[in-house]
Protein backbone atom coordinates (compact mmCIF):
# COMPACT_ATOMS: atom_id res chain seq x y z
CA UNK A 1 0.00 0.00 0.00
CA UNK A 2 1.60 3.32 -0.69
CA UNK A 3 1.91 6.25 1.68
CA UNK A 4 -0.96 8.54 2.83
CA UNK A 5 0.71 11.83 2.40
CA UNK A 6 -1.64 14.58 3.09
CA UNK A 7 -0.19 17.18 4.51
CA UNK A 8 3.37 17.48 3.62
CA UNK A 9 4.27 14.31 5.61
CA UNK A 10 3.64 10.81 6.03
CA UNK A 11 0.51 10.17 8.21
CA UNK A 12 0.83 6.46 8.81
CA UNK A 13 4.32 7.13 9.64
CA UNK A 14 3.47 9.63 12.07
CA UNK A 15 0.91 7.11 13.64
CA UNK A 16 3.29 4.77 13.71
CA UNK A 17 5.95 6.88 15.57
CA UNK A 18 3.56 7.65 18.28
CA UNK A 19 2.73 4.46 18.73
CA UNK A 20 6.17 3.06 18.88
CA UNK A 21 5.68 0.68 16.10
CA UNK A 22 8.80 2.58 14.09
CA UNK A 23 11.98 3.30 15.68
CA UNK A 24 12.64 7.04 15.30
CA UNK A 25 16.50 6.29 14.68
CA UNK A 26 15.88 4.40 11.32
CA UNK A 27 13.26 7.33 10.14
CA UNK A 28 15.22 10.48 10.89
CA UNK A 29 13.77 13.34 12.29
CA UNK A 30 10.65 15.21 11.62
CA UNK A 31 10.43 18.62 10.39
CA UNK A 32 8.23 21.13 12.24
CA UNK A 33 4.80 20.33 10.66
CA UNK A 34 5.25 16.69 10.93
CA UNK A 35 6.22 17.18 15.10
CA UNK A 36 2.65 19.60 15.03
CA UNK A 37 0.91 16.46 13.48
CA UNK A 38 2.96 13.71 15.96
CA UNK A 39 1.46 16.36 18.94
CA UNK A 40 -2.08 16.32 17.56
CA UNK A 41 -2.21 12.55 16.80
CA UNK A 42 -0.98 12.11 20.57
CA UNK A 43 -3.43 14.73 21.83
CA UNK A 44 -6.46 12.55 20.07
CA UNK A 45 -4.99 9.35 21.38
CA UNK A 46 -5.72 10.62 24.58
CA UNK A 47 -8.88 11.93 24.03
CA UNK A 48 -9.80 8.67 23.10
CA UNK A 49 -9.38 7.44 26.44
CA UNK A 50 -11.76 9.94 27.80
CA UNK A 51 -14.54 8.04 29.88
CA UNK A 52 -18.25 8.61 28.44
CA UNK A 53 -20.60 10.36 30.17
CA UNK A 54 -20.30 12.84 33.13
CA UNK A 55 -17.26 10.72 34.65
CA UNK A 56 -15.62 12.52 30.93
CA UNK A 57 -15.19 16.09 33.10
CA UNK A 58 -14.38 14.79 36.43
CA UNK A 59 -11.90 12.23 35.67
CA UNK A 60 -8.65 12.73 37.04
CA UNK A 61 -9.93 15.37 39.54
CA UNK A 62 -6.86 16.40 42.04
CA UNK A 63 -5.14 13.66 40.83
CA UNK A 64 -3.04 15.86 38.19
CA UNK A 65 0.01 17.39 39.27
CA UNK A 66 2.18 17.06 36.25
CA UNK A 67 4.25 20.35 35.75
CA UNK A 68 3.12 22.36 32.29
CA UNK A 69 6.82 22.66 31.07
CA UNK A 70 6.91 19.08 31.12
CA UNK A 71 3.43 18.67 29.14
CA UNK A 72 5.19 21.43 27.29
CA UNK A 73 8.11 19.09 26.03
CA UNK A 74 5.50 16.18 25.82
CA UNK A 75 3.85 18.32 23.27
CA UNK A 76 6.94 19.33 21.10
CA UNK A 77 8.24 15.44 21.19
CA UNK A 78 11.70 16.63 23.41
CA UNK A 79 10.74 14.17 26.64
CA UNK A 80 12.62 10.74 26.42
CA UNK A 81 10.72 7.62 25.14
CA UNK A 82 10.74 5.85 28.60
CA UNK A 83 9.88 9.78 30.28
CA UNK A 84 6.54 9.99 27.56
CA UNK A 85 5.56 6.25 28.13
CA UNK A 86 5.55 6.62 31.85
CA UNK A 87 3.71 10.35 31.46
CA UNK A 88 1.04 9.14 28.63
CA UNK A 89 0.46 6.14 31.00
CA UNK A 90 -0.04 8.20 33.81
CA UNK A 91 -2.88 10.76 32.06
CA UNK A 92 -4.62 8.14 30.03
CA UNK A 93 -7.97 8.55 30.81
CA UNK A 94 -7.44 12.14 32.97
CA UNK A 95 -9.87 14.55 31.77
CA UNK A 96 -8.41 17.08 33.68
CA UNK A 97 -4.86 16.64 32.50
CA UNK A 98 -5.82 16.05 28.85
CA UNK A 99 -7.78 18.94 28.85
CA UNK A 100 -4.36 20.70 30.48
CA UNK A 101 -2.68 19.75 27.59
CA UNK A 102 -5.24 20.53 24.88
CA UNK A 103 -5.10 24.22 26.15
CA UNK A 104 -1.38 24.63 26.35
CA UNK A 105 -1.92 22.89 22.54
CA UNK A 106 -3.41 25.69 21.82
CA UNK A 107 -1.26 28.26 23.27
CA UNK A 108 1.44 27.13 20.64
CA UNK A 109 -0.18 28.75 17.72
CA UNK A 110 1.06 31.83 17.00
CA UNK A 111 -1.68 34.81 16.87
CA UNK A 112 -1.14 38.34 15.63
CA UNK A 113 -2.43 39.97 18.26
CA UNK A 114 -2.29 43.87 18.65
CA UNK A 115 -2.89 43.65 22.27
CA UNK A 116 0.24 42.22 23.10
CA UNK A 117 2.14 44.54 20.65
CA UNK A 118 1.72 47.47 23.01
CA UNK A 119 4.28 46.51 25.94
CA UNK A 120 6.88 45.56 23.49
CA UNK A 121 6.56 48.46 21.36
CA UNK A 122 6.93 50.59 24.72
CA UNK A 123 9.91 49.39 25.31
CA UNK A 124 11.12 49.55 22.04
CA UNK A 125 10.66 52.97 21.78
CA UNK A 126 11.65 54.13 25.47
CA UNK A 127 15.35 52.34 24.45
CA UNK A 128 17.51 54.63 22.11
CA UNK A 129 19.54 52.05 20.06
CA UNK A 130 23.00 54.19 18.89
CA UNK A 131 25.84 52.63 16.79
CA UNK A 132 29.60 53.64 18.20
CA UNK A 133 32.49 53.61 15.81
CA UNK A 134 32.71 50.60 13.74
CA UNK A 135 35.59 48.75 14.14
CA UNK A 136 38.23 46.24 11.88
CA UNK A 137 40.03 43.64 14.14
CA UNK A 138 43.14 41.30 13.28
CA UNK A 139 44.97 38.87 15.11
CA UNK A 140 48.68 39.21 15.11
CA UNK A 141 50.89 36.92 16.80
CA UNK A 142 49.05 35.93 20.40
CA UNK A 143 47.35 39.63 20.29
CA UNK A 144 44.22 41.13 18.44
CA UNK A 145 44.58 44.27 16.81
CA UNK A 146 42.14 47.16 16.45
CA UNK A 147 41.30 50.12 13.97
CA UNK A 148 38.76 51.93 13.17
CA UNK A 149 36.60 51.35 10.22
CA UNK A 150 35.60 53.83 7.56
CA UNK A 151 32.11 53.76 6.57
CA UNK A 152 32.09 52.18 3.72
CA UNK A 153 29.40 51.81 0.59
CA UNK A 154 28.02 47.97 0.56
CA UNK A 155 27.78 46.85 -2.80
CA UNK A 156 24.49 45.43 -3.35
CA UNK A 157 21.97 44.98 -6.73
CA UNK A 158 19.80 47.72 -5.20
CA UNK A 159 22.07 49.96 -3.89
CA UNK A 160 21.96 52.00 -6.70
CA UNK A 161 18.41 52.25 -6.93
CA UNK A 162 17.79 53.02 -3.40
CA UNK A 163 20.69 55.87 -3.15
CA UNK A 164 18.83 57.38 -5.94
CA UNK A 165 15.66 57.44 -4.57
CA UNK A 166 17.50 58.96 -1.31
CA UNK A 167 19.10 61.17 -3.14
CA UNK A 168 15.96 62.25 -5.12
CA UNK A 169 14.63 63.15 -2.04
CA UNK A 170 17.84 64.86 -0.30
CA UNK A 171 18.33 67.20 -3.25
CA UNK A 172 14.41 68.69 -2.60
CA UNK A 173 14.93 72.68 -1.85
CA UNK A 174 13.86 72.12 1.77
CA UNK A 175 17.19 70.25 2.60
CA UNK A 176 20.18 68.54 1.23
CA UNK A 177 20.78 71.20 -2.05
CA UNK A 178 24.82 71.10 -3.56
CA UNK A 179 25.36 67.87 -1.03
CA UNK A 180 22.60 66.25 -3.10
CA UNK A 181 23.89 66.97 -6.41
CA UNK A 182 27.85 66.33 -5.37
CA UNK A 183 26.63 62.91 -4.41
CA UNK A 184 24.36 62.08 -7.08
CA UNK A 185 27.62 62.51 -9.30
CA UNK A 186 29.65 60.32 -7.09
CA UNK A 187 26.80 57.77 -7.53
CA UNK A 188 27.17 58.13 -11.09
CA UNK A 189 30.76 57.56 -11.27
CA UNK A 190 30.55 54.78 -8.67
CA UNK A 191 28.02 52.54 -10.77
CA UNK A 192 30.37 52.64 -13.59
CA UNK A 193 33.45 52.25 -11.99
CA UNK A 194 31.37 48.92 -10.43
CA UNK A 195 30.32 47.66 -13.69
CA UNK A 196 33.95 48.44 -15.06
CA UNK A 197 35.82 46.64 -12.07
CA UNK A 198 33.47 43.41 -12.90
CA UNK A 199 34.84 43.18 -16.86
CA UNK A 200 37.85 41.44 -17.50
CA UNK A 201 39.57 44.36 -19.51
CA UNK A 202 39.53 46.55 -16.70
CA UNK A 203 42.15 48.81 -15.61
CA UNK A 204 44.56 48.35 -13.05
CA UNK A 205 43.66 50.28 -9.95
CA UNK A 206 40.07 50.72 -10.57
CA UNK A 207 39.23 48.24 -7.70
CA UNK A 208 41.11 51.32 -5.36
CA UNK A 209 39.48 54.14 -6.96
CA UNK A 210 35.96 52.57 -6.34
CA UNK A 211 36.84 52.14 -2.82
CA UNK A 212 38.13 55.80 -2.61
CA UNK A 213 34.56 56.79 -4.24
CA UNK A 214 32.55 54.65 -2.18
CA UNK A 215 34.35 55.58 1.44
CA UNK A 216 33.86 59.47 0.18
CA UNK A 217 30.01 58.65 -1.14
CA UNK A 218 29.81 57.12 2.53
CA UNK A 219 30.56 60.40 4.09
CA UNK A 220 28.24 62.68 1.98
CA UNK A 221 25.60 60.14 3.32
CA UNK A 222 26.22 60.44 6.52
CA UNK A 223 26.11 64.25 6.11
CA UNK A 224 23.15 64.11 4.66
CA UNK A 225 21.88 62.02 7.37
CA UNK A 226 23.05 64.84 9.79
CA UNK A 227 21.40 67.23 7.95
CA UNK A 228 17.74 65.28 7.89
CA UNK A 229 18.53 64.92 11.96
CA UNK A 230 18.85 68.79 12.30
CA UNK A 231 15.80 69.26 10.23
CA UNK A 232 13.70 66.65 11.70
CA UNK A 233 14.63 68.19 15.43
CA UNK A 234 13.63 71.52 14.20
CA UNK A 235 10.26 70.69 13.10
CA UNK A 236 9.71 68.26 15.78
CA UNK A 237 10.57 71.13 18.14
CA UNK A 238 8.36 73.90 16.11
CA UNK A 239 5.35 71.36 16.81
CA UNK A 240 5.91 70.57 20.37
CA UNK A 241 5.83 74.63 20.56
CA UNK A 242 2.78 74.48 18.47
CA UNK A 243 0.81 71.78 18.88
CA UNK A 244 -0.74 70.04 21.58
CA UNK A 245 -0.51 66.84 23.16
CA UNK A 246 2.15 64.82 20.70
CA UNK A 247 2.73 61.63 21.35
CA UNK A 248 6.67 61.26 22.70
CA UNK A 249 8.77 59.68 19.66
CA UNK A 250 12.20 58.96 18.76
CA UNK A 251 14.35 57.90 15.86
CA UNK A 252 14.85 54.57 16.12
CA UNK A 253 18.78 54.03 15.72
CA UNK A 254 21.15 57.06 15.42
CA UNK A 255 24.69 57.11 14.24
CA UNK A 256 26.97 58.87 16.60
CA UNK A 257 30.05 59.81 14.53
CA UNK A 258 33.71 58.85 15.71
CA UNK A 259 34.57 62.54 15.70
CA UNK A 260 32.37 63.45 18.30
CA UNK A 261 33.37 61.13 20.56
CA UNK A 262 34.37 62.01 23.92
CA UNK A 263 37.76 62.11 26.11
CA UNK A 264 39.24 59.02 27.34
CA UNK A 265 38.63 58.00 30.74
CA UNK A 266 41.54 55.44 30.45
CA UNK A 267 45.09 56.24 31.52
CA UNK A 268 46.60 59.00 29.34
CA UNK A 269 48.96 55.80 28.06
CA UNK A 270 46.31 53.90 26.47
CA UNK A 271 45.71 55.29 22.89
CA UNK A 272 42.80 57.24 21.93
CA UNK A 273 41.11 57.60 18.85
CA UNK A 274 43.62 57.27 16.53
CA UNK A 275 44.54 59.90 13.59
CA UNK A 276 44.70 58.75 10.25
CA UNK A 277 47.82 58.15 8.14
CA UNK A 278 48.75 59.16 5.00
CA UNK A 279 47.26 56.64 3.17
CA UNK A 280 44.10 58.04 4.47
CA UNK A 281 43.83 54.81 6.92
CA UNK A 282 43.70 54.43 10.47
CA UNK A 283 46.57 52.87 12.44
CA UNK A 284 46.08 49.53 14.13
CA UNK A 285 46.63 49.72 17.70
CA UNK A 286 46.22 46.60 20.44
CA UNK A 287 43.84 48.45 22.98
CA UNK A 288 41.13 50.79 21.67
CA UNK A 289 38.62 52.78 22.99
CA UNK A 290 34.92 53.08 22.16
CA UNK A 291 32.41 55.69 23.46
CA UNK A 292 29.19 54.57 24.04
CA UNK A 293 27.00 57.14 25.58
CA UNK A 294 27.63 56.47 29.16
CA UNK A 295 30.19 54.20 29.25
CA UNK A 296 33.51 54.28 27.32
CA UNK A 297 34.46 50.59 26.59
CA UNK A 298 38.51 49.41 26.36
CA UNK A 299 39.06 46.54 24.21
CA UNK A 300 41.66 44.44 23.89
CA UNK A 301 42.33 40.61 23.28
CA UNK A 302 44.08 37.61 22.41
CA UNK A 303 44.02 35.40 19.52
CA UNK A 304 45.42 32.43 21.05
CA UNK A 305 43.96 29.91 21.10
CA UNK A 306 41.04 31.20 19.52
CA UNK A 307 40.34 34.82 19.17
CA UNK A 308 38.96 36.33 22.92
CA UNK A 309 37.71 39.79 22.66
CA UNK A 310 37.92 41.49 26.14
CA UNK A 311 36.14 44.48 27.12
CA UNK A 312 36.61 46.96 30.14
CA UNK A 313 34.09 49.16 31.06
CA UNK A 314 34.24 52.37 32.56
CA UNK A 315 31.57 54.38 33.86
CA UNK A 316 31.14 58.29 32.48
CA UNK A 317 28.71 59.23 34.88
CA UNK A 318 26.93 57.56 38.09
CA UNK A 319 25.09 55.10 35.44
CA UNK A 320 24.43 51.66 35.71
CA UNK A 321 26.87 48.92 34.42
CA UNK A 322 25.70 47.26 30.77
CA UNK A 323 25.17 44.08 29.65
CA UNK A 324 27.78 43.05 26.74
CA UNK A 325 26.29 40.64 24.10
CA UNK A 326 27.87 39.75 21.38
CA UNK A 327 25.82 39.37 17.97
CA UNK A 328 26.68 37.07 15.13
CA UNK A 329 24.08 38.00 12.45
CA UNK A 330 22.83 35.51 11.24
CA UNK A 331 24.23 32.70 13.73
CA UNK A 332 23.66 33.71 17.41
CA UNK A 333 24.76 35.61 20.33
CA UNK A 334 26.98 34.96 23.48
CA UNK A 335 26.05 36.75 26.75
CA UNK A 336 29.20 37.94 28.57
CA UNK A 337 29.55 37.93 32.31
CA UNK A 338 30.46 42.04 33.00
CA UNK A 339 32.28 41.09 36.53
CA UNK A 340 32.23 43.47 39.24
CA UNK A 341 35.64 45.53 38.23
CA UNK A 342 33.64 46.50 34.98
CA UNK A 343 36.17 43.69 33.13
CA UNK A 344 34.46 40.79 30.55
CA UNK A 345 35.55 38.34 27.58
CA UNK A 346 34.16 36.70 24.89
CA UNK A 347 34.75 34.94 21.71
CA UNK A 348 35.37 37.01 18.72
CA UNK A 349 33.65 34.86 15.60
CA UNK A 350 35.50 35.45 11.88
CA UNK A 351 33.67 38.42 9.88
CA UNK A 352 31.18 40.26 11.02
CA UNK A 353 29.34 40.41 14.21
CA UNK A 354 28.32 43.49 16.89
CA UNK A 355 29.10 44.30 20.49
CA UNK A 356 25.90 45.20 22.32
CA UNK A 357 26.44 47.09 25.91
CA UNK A 358 22.92 47.34 26.99
CA UNK A 359 21.52 48.95 29.42
CA UNK A 360 18.06 50.58 30.85
CA UNK A 361 17.82 53.60 28.59
CA UNK A 362 19.65 52.90 25.85
CA UNK A 363 21.64 50.04 23.47
CA UNK A 364 24.72 50.95 21.75
CA UNK A 365 25.93 48.83 18.93
CA UNK A 366 29.39 48.61 18.00
CA UNK A 367 29.84 46.80 14.54
CA UNK A 368 33.15 44.34 14.38
CA UNK A 369 34.68 42.68 11.70
CA UNK A 370 37.62 40.12 12.43
CA UNK A 371 39.78 40.09 9.66
CA UNK A 372 40.64 36.64 8.12
CA UNK A 373 44.37 35.70 7.35
CA UNK A 374 45.44 39.51 7.13
CA UNK B 1 9.97 32.41 10.04
CA UNK B 2 10.13 30.06 13.18
CA UNK B 3 7.52 27.24 14.31
CA UNK B 4 6.86 26.51 17.68
CA UNK B 5 7.16 22.91 16.73
CA UNK B 6 10.31 23.62 15.02
CA UNK B 7 14.11 23.21 16.57
CA UNK B 8 15.49 25.49 19.09
CA UNK B 9 18.15 26.84 16.94
CA UNK B 10 15.43 28.74 14.68
CA UNK B 11 14.85 30.66 18.19
CA UNK B 12 18.26 31.67 18.67
CA UNK B 13 17.90 33.03 15.30
CA UNK B 14 14.95 35.05 15.85
CA UNK B 15 16.07 36.40 19.45
CA UNK B 16 19.82 37.39 17.40
CA UNK B 17 17.62 39.69 14.76
CA UNK B 18 15.45 40.92 17.81
CA UNK B 19 18.61 42.15 19.96
CA UNK B 20 19.61 43.84 16.54
CA UNK B 21 16.48 45.95 17.13
CA UNK B 22 15.49 44.22 14.07
CA UNK B 23 11.44 45.81 14.43
CA UNK B 24 9.47 42.75 12.61
CA UNK B 25 11.46 39.70 14.28
CA UNK B 26 9.87 41.84 17.17
CA UNK B 27 6.47 41.38 16.08
CA UNK B 28 7.06 37.68 14.85
CA UNK B 29 8.42 36.90 18.37
CA UNK B 30 5.54 39.12 20.37
CA UNK B 31 3.33 36.46 17.72
CA UNK B 32 4.60 33.32 19.27
CA UNK B 33 4.93 34.75 22.69
CA UNK B 34 1.52 36.26 22.77
CA UNK B 35 -0.67 32.71 23.64
CA UNK B 36 1.84 31.07 26.09
CA UNK B 37 1.94 34.10 28.54
CA UNK B 38 -1.80 34.68 27.99
CA UNK B 39 -2.27 31.23 28.87
CA UNK B 40 0.44 31.50 31.79
CA UNK B 41 -1.40 34.21 33.07
CA UNK B 42 -4.41 33.22 33.00
CA UNK B 43 -3.93 29.76 34.29
CA UNK B 44 -1.93 31.22 37.59
CA UNK B 45 -4.25 34.93 38.37
CA UNK B 46 -7.31 36.15 38.70
CA UNK B 47 -9.62 37.38 36.12
CA UNK B 48 -9.04 41.08 37.40
CA UNK B 49 -5.10 41.16 37.49
CA UNK B 50 -4.64 39.55 34.19
CA UNK B 51 -4.15 42.52 32.02
CA UNK B 52 -1.80 43.67 34.27
CA UNK B 53 0.22 40.71 35.21
CA UNK B 54 0.21 40.24 31.46
CA UNK B 55 1.90 43.59 30.75
CA UNK B 56 4.44 42.94 33.69
CA UNK B 57 5.97 39.86 32.19
CA UNK B 58 6.26 41.54 28.68
CA UNK B 59 7.92 44.39 30.22
CA UNK B 60 10.11 41.55 32.30
CA UNK B 61 10.80 39.93 29.17
CA UNK B 62 11.73 43.13 26.82
CA UNK B 63 13.81 45.15 29.59
CA UNK B 64 17.33 45.61 28.66
CA UNK B 65 17.34 44.39 25.21
CA UNK B 66 15.60 41.20 25.98
CA UNK B 67 17.90 39.86 28.89
CA UNK B 68 16.14 37.64 30.49
CA UNK B 69 15.82 35.73 27.22
CA UNK B 70 19.36 35.67 26.03
CA UNK B 71 19.90 33.66 29.59
CA UNK B 72 18.17 30.54 27.70
CA UNK B 73 20.68 28.87 27.00
CA UNK B 74 19.36 26.42 24.04
CA UNK B 75 18.77 23.50 26.19
CA UNK B 76 14.92 22.79 26.05
CA UNK B 77 12.68 24.45 24.06
CA UNK B 78 12.38 28.00 24.26
CA UNK B 79 8.74 28.51 24.58
CA UNK B 80 9.53 26.07 27.60
CA UNK B 81 11.83 28.63 28.85
CA UNK B 82 9.21 31.93 28.48
CA UNK B 83 6.51 29.53 30.23
CA UNK B 84 8.64 29.35 33.78
CA UNK B 85 10.18 33.10 33.38
CA UNK B 86 6.27 34.13 33.07
CA UNK B 87 5.51 31.89 35.59
CA UNK B 88 7.22 33.51 38.05
CA UNK B 89 7.09 36.62 37.26
CA UNK B 90 4.05 35.94 37.97
CA UNK B 91 4.17 34.23 40.64
CA UNK B 92 6.43 36.84 42.49
CA UNK B 93 3.81 39.60 41.69
CA UNK B 94 0.83 37.73 43.35
CA UNK B 95 3.32 37.20 46.70
CA UNK B 96 3.50 40.72 46.42
CA UNK B 97 0.39 42.06 46.69
CA UNK B 98 -0.89 42.94 49.82
CA UNK B 99 -3.33 40.55 51.64
CA UNK B 100 -6.78 41.45 51.19
CA UNK B 101 -8.46 43.44 53.61
CA UNK B 102 -11.68 42.37 53.79
CA UNK B 103 -12.70 39.91 57.09
CA UNK B 104 -12.82 36.39 55.92
CA UNK B 105 -16.25 35.30 56.52
CA UNK B 106 -17.28 37.88 53.67
CA UNK B 107 -14.45 36.64 51.12
CA UNK B 108 -15.75 34.53 48.44
CA UNK B 109 -15.03 31.02 48.01
CA UNK B 110 -11.89 29.51 47.02
CA UNK B 111 -12.07 28.93 43.08
CA UNK B 112 -12.15 25.17 42.81
CA UNK B 113 -8.94 24.47 41.28
CA UNK B 114 -10.55 21.49 39.24
CA UNK B 115 -11.76 23.78 36.85
CA UNK B 116 -15.69 23.11 35.85
CA UNK B 117 -15.32 25.22 32.51
CA UNK B 118 -12.81 22.80 31.26
CA UNK B 119 -14.88 19.80 32.82
CA UNK B 120 -17.68 20.93 30.94
CA UNK B 121 -15.69 21.02 27.36
CA UNK B 122 -13.96 17.49 28.04
CA UNK B 123 -17.38 16.20 28.90
CA UNK B 124 -18.82 17.25 25.85
CA UNK B 125 -15.63 16.04 23.83
CA UNK B 126 -16.00 12.85 24.96
CA UNK B 127 -19.47 12.56 23.76
CA UNK B 128 -18.71 14.28 20.52
CA UNK B 129 -15.85 11.66 19.82
CA UNK B 130 -18.28 8.62 21.22
CA UNK B 131 -20.61 9.70 18.42
CA UNK B 132 -18.33 10.20 15.72
CA UNK B 133 -16.64 6.96 16.70
CA UNK B 134 -20.09 5.42 16.25
CA UNK B 135 -20.12 6.63 12.67
CA UNK B 136 -17.25 5.18 11.11
CA UNK B 137 -16.91 1.47 9.77
CA UNK B 138 -16.93 -1.22 11.81
CA UNK B 139 -12.76 -2.25 10.78
CA UNK B 140 -12.63 1.31 11.93
CA UNK B 141 -14.52 1.21 14.83
CA UNK B 142 -12.60 -2.39 15.82
CA UNK B 143 -9.36 -1.03 14.84
CA UNK B 144 -9.61 2.39 17.35
CA UNK B 145 -11.35 0.23 19.88
CA UNK B 146 -8.34 -1.96 19.93
CA UNK B 147 -5.49 0.54 20.01
CA UNK B 148 -6.98 3.08 22.06
CA UNK B 149 -9.81 1.22 24.36
CA UNK B 150 -7.27 -1.74 25.13
CA UNK B 151 -3.99 -0.15 24.35
CA UNK B 152 -2.55 -3.10 22.35
CA UNK B 153 0.45 -2.42 20.53
CA UNK B 154 0.47 -2.59 16.19
CA UNK B 155 1.59 -6.14 16.41
CA UNK B 156 -0.88 -7.25 18.93
CA UNK B 157 -3.62 -5.76 16.75
CA UNK B 158 -2.33 -7.52 13.88
CA UNK B 159 -2.32 -11.12 15.38
CA UNK B 160 -6.05 -10.55 16.62
CA UNK B 161 -6.85 -9.39 13.17
CA UNK B 162 -4.56 -12.39 11.66
CA UNK B 163 -3.41 -10.14 10.02
CA UNK B 164 0.56 -8.30 9.56
CA UNK B 165 1.61 -5.25 10.62
CA UNK B 166 1.84 -3.41 7.21
CA UNK B 167 -1.75 -3.50 7.61
CA UNK B 168 -2.57 -2.35 11.14
CA UNK B 169 -0.54 1.41 10.42
CA UNK B 170 -2.26 2.79 7.72
CA UNK B 171 -5.74 1.22 8.66
CA UNK B 172 -5.44 2.98 11.76
CA UNK B 173 -4.02 6.17 10.38
CA UNK B 174 -7.04 6.33 7.72
CA UNK B 175 -9.41 5.71 11.07
CA UNK B 176 -8.12 8.49 12.44
CA UNK B 177 -8.43 10.24 9.71
CA UNK B 178 -11.84 9.57 9.46
CA UNK B 179 -12.97 10.18 12.89
CA UNK B 180 -11.19 13.35 13.35
CA UNK B 181 -13.11 14.53 10.34
CA UNK B 182 -16.54 13.41 11.57
CA UNK B 183 -15.57 15.04 14.91
CA UNK B 184 -14.49 18.03 12.76
CA UNK B 185 -17.92 18.45 10.59
CA UNK B 186 -20.44 18.21 13.65
CA UNK B 187 -18.96 19.36 16.19
CA UNK B 188 -16.81 22.34 14.82
CA UNK B 189 -18.94 24.97 16.52
CA UNK B 190 -18.70 23.77 20.40
CA UNK B 191 -15.04 22.31 19.95
CA UNK B 192 -13.62 26.04 21.35
CA UNK B 193 -9.96 25.35 21.76
CA UNK B 194 -10.24 21.69 21.23
CA UNK B 195 -10.62 22.35 18.04
CA UNK B 196 -6.80 23.20 16.88
CA UNK B 197 -6.58 19.35 17.46
CA UNK B 198 -9.37 17.99 14.75
CA UNK B 199 -8.79 21.20 12.15
CA UNK B 200 -6.07 21.14 11.12
CA UNK B 201 -6.76 20.93 7.11
CA UNK B 202 -8.67 24.38 8.17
Amino acid sequence: MGKNIKNGFDEVEIIQRRDGAVDAKFVGPLNARGRRALADARLLALALTLPAGQNAGTAGRGGDDTDETELLAYLLDELSDARRNELEHSIRGNARAIGRLMKLRTALNPVADKRGLHRPELAARNILRRTGQALEVREVGKKLEFRERHPQLRPGPKTGAMLNDLLDRASTPIFGGDLGQEARGMLARWEVLTRTAKQPQAYDGVDSELQQLGRRLADVLLELEEASNQLARTIRRTIFDTVDAVPPRDLPIRTAGASKAGASVFPAKLPGLSEPTEDGLPVWSDTKEVQAGAWSLLLEGSGVPSPILSVTIRRLDQNEMPDLTLVQPNRGFETANVSSAGTASVRLPVGDSMLLAQGEKEVWQIPLILLWGK
Amino acid sequence: MPDPFDNPEEYRLLLTSVLKGDWSAERTLVDHLGPIIRHVVHQHAPPRLWEDLTQDVWTHLWARNCRVLQRWTGEGPFLGFVWVVARNKVWDKLAALPPPAAPIEDAPDIADPDDPELNVEMMQLAECIRRAKARLSPTHQEIIHLRHDLDLSHQEIAEKLSRTTGYVGPTLARAEDKLRERVWETCRDHLGTFGITFGRDE
